[in-house]
């Protein structure tokens, strides 16, 4: 049954699955981006009459993750997805789910992630008094490397060496007659490519918390 | 001779390329053929990657041998970091089965292989074994015997296979520089780290408490200068000069050398040609005994 369900959400959710874990018979967890978890979530509850269980939320520092349990006849699967703090908003299983109407609402109470298209977001734990801007279980944005260190990250990811080749250094090399820039994945895109499918490959930009676009840290 | 792949390392391709030159030039004088590793990446450096994402340091190592194993070349660097993390990565992975399966199934991606046939060499054995203590004690042209030199050879030169091996890259590292002929003196805190990966944790620390403490004693030794054999304890010791006089007042001046830039000069190649007034300690005060041999 694992298998089987782990193939027909990899073949309908295409780009969008990650992967999936068995960690003993019984239980199931597939990772999706958050835009999939509606489609993953109806697939479940259409196709094999999923009972949304709950929903946990966990702060991991540079992101939420929401975790969705539902429970098949002899099996648990979880959904997992990363919701972003930079944008904490996911589509709300409630207009098709009914059962998750007050857990999205006490999450967004919690961890002011906001579940987009729910019918009924009022507050449901904390009172109206509350400050808006204050989520009791979500902490400050921070990632795994120290201020010291991200530089090291962020030159490591965008260009293959955790220095940057200075015109300076450029030109003391060319002073010394030895080769201005050497043939590393400085002068080698080919080679970077290959450096940045590997830290993609283990995930490690996802982990450190690397933003491609901008080639920085989120934090 | 063996035909080696160099892995020059970050810091030494744009912060220290003094060093370059002066292995470039030895190596030259002693006929050793060595490439450049084509397409390499950093090590990738033993601290940052290795603490937060180990699966990323095992397999950006892997590649950078596999870089090496395809052109069947033994892998050698002249950086102690860069040594720690090939030789760690490199046995670990000839020995633990599973893990190789799982960093292959990750290089496969890039279609790249770890085989595990490749040794990770430091200089200090290929000077010692390729080419030999005696040839090169013949080719010294410079006596530098009006030099006093202080000796640190990092904690990663003690990486070793046994046990036993442990000190036989430190004594290798001495052994090079006695035969530059220069006049040793101890200070009693060679063995004590630089530093430098303390930062991660207390640059504060890392600087008065270790770096200056070290360097305290190498002023009171009257050492001329510092020899290392590691191009980030090299920035650490110079760079770290300049913080310790620029935040807490501290200066102690003590030029530093690599120790290839120290037998290039014995060996007759110029401290201009080598580009030692690029050094960012005060490796000028010691210019002259360097060139008066």
């Amino acid at each position: 049954m694992e298998q089987e369900i782990t193939a027909k959400l990899k073949k309908r959710l295409k780009e969008a699955f990650i992967e999936a874990v068995t960690p003993r018979k019984g239980r199931l967890t597939i990772e999706a981006s958050k835009e999939s978890i509606l489609q993953a979530a109806e697939y479940l509850s259409g196709e094999y009459g999923a009972r949304l269980v709950t929903i946990s939320a966990t702060d991991l520092g540079l992101d939420i993750q929401l975790l969705y349990h539902f429970s098949i006849p002899k099996i648990l699967v979880n959904l997992k997805t990363i919701v972003p703090k930079e944008d904490l908003r996911i589509a709300s299983l409630t207009p098709s789910i009914l059962g998750a109407n007050w857990i999205e609402r006490e999450i967004h109470d919690l961890f002011g992630i906001e579940f987009e298209g729910h019918p009924d977001p009022r507050r449901l734990i904390l009172s109206y008094e509350w400050p808006r801007d204050n989520m009791p279980l979500k902490g400050p944005k921070k990632g795994l490397a120290s201020e010291f260190q991200k530089p090291t990250m962020e030159n490591l990811l965008s260009t293959g060496q955790i220095f940057p080749m200075s015109l300076m250094a450029k030109r003391q090399r060319v002073k010394m007659k030895i080769p201005e820039v050497l043939p590393t994945t400085i002068a080698n895109p080919e080679a970077l490519d290959e450096l940045q499918t590997i830290v993609k490959g283990v995930r490690f930009d996802g982990k450190v918390g690397y933003d491609w676009k901008t080639k920085k840290m989120r934090y | 001779m063996k035909q080696y792949a160099m892995l020059w390392g970050c810091t030494v391709q744009t912060r220290v390329p003094s060093i370059e030159a002066a292995t470039r030039r030895m190596l030259d004088i002693f006929g050793v053929n060595v490439r450049d590793l084509e397409g390499a990446s950093c090590c990738p450096e033993p601290y940052t990657s290795a603490l937060i994402g180990r699966e990323l340091w095992y397999a950006l190592a892997a590649r950078n041998i596999s870089l090496a194993e395809a052109r069947k070349l033994e892998l050698m660097t002249i950086c102690n970091g860069c040594y720690d993390t090939l030789f760690e990565v490199n046995e670990t992975l000839k020995q633990d089965d599973s893990l190789r399966d799982k960093i292959n199934s990750t290089l496969l991606k890039i279609g790249k292989e770890f085989k595990g046939t490749s040794e990770i060499r430091h200089i200090v054995e290929m000077l010692d074994e390729d080419i030999g203590l005696d040839r090169i004690a013949a080719s010294v042209r410079r006596p530098l015997s009006n030099l006093r030199v202080a000796l640190h050879p990092g904690c990663h030169l003690y990486r070793s296979k046994t046990v036993e091996d442990y000190d036989r890259k430190p004594k290798i590292f001495e052994n090079l520089v006695r035969l530059t002929g220069v006049q040793l003196v101890e200070y009693g805190l060679e063995k004590m780290c630089c530093g430098y990966p303390q930062r991660q944790a207390d640059e504060e620390m890392a600087l008065k408490e270790t770096l200056a403490t070290k360097l305290r004693r190498i002023q009171e030794s009257q050492a001329d200068c510092l020899v290392v054999v590691c191009p980030g304890c090299c920035v650490q010791f110079e760079y770290g000069q300049i913080e310790l006089r620029q935040r807490y007042n501290l200066d102690f001046g003590v030029p530093v050398l690599h120790l290839v830039e120290l037998m290039a000069v014995a060996l007759g190649v110029s401290a201009g040609e080598i580009g030692l007034e690029t050094h960012r300690s005060p490796v000028r005060k010691i210019t002259a005994k360097l060139e008066g041999g």
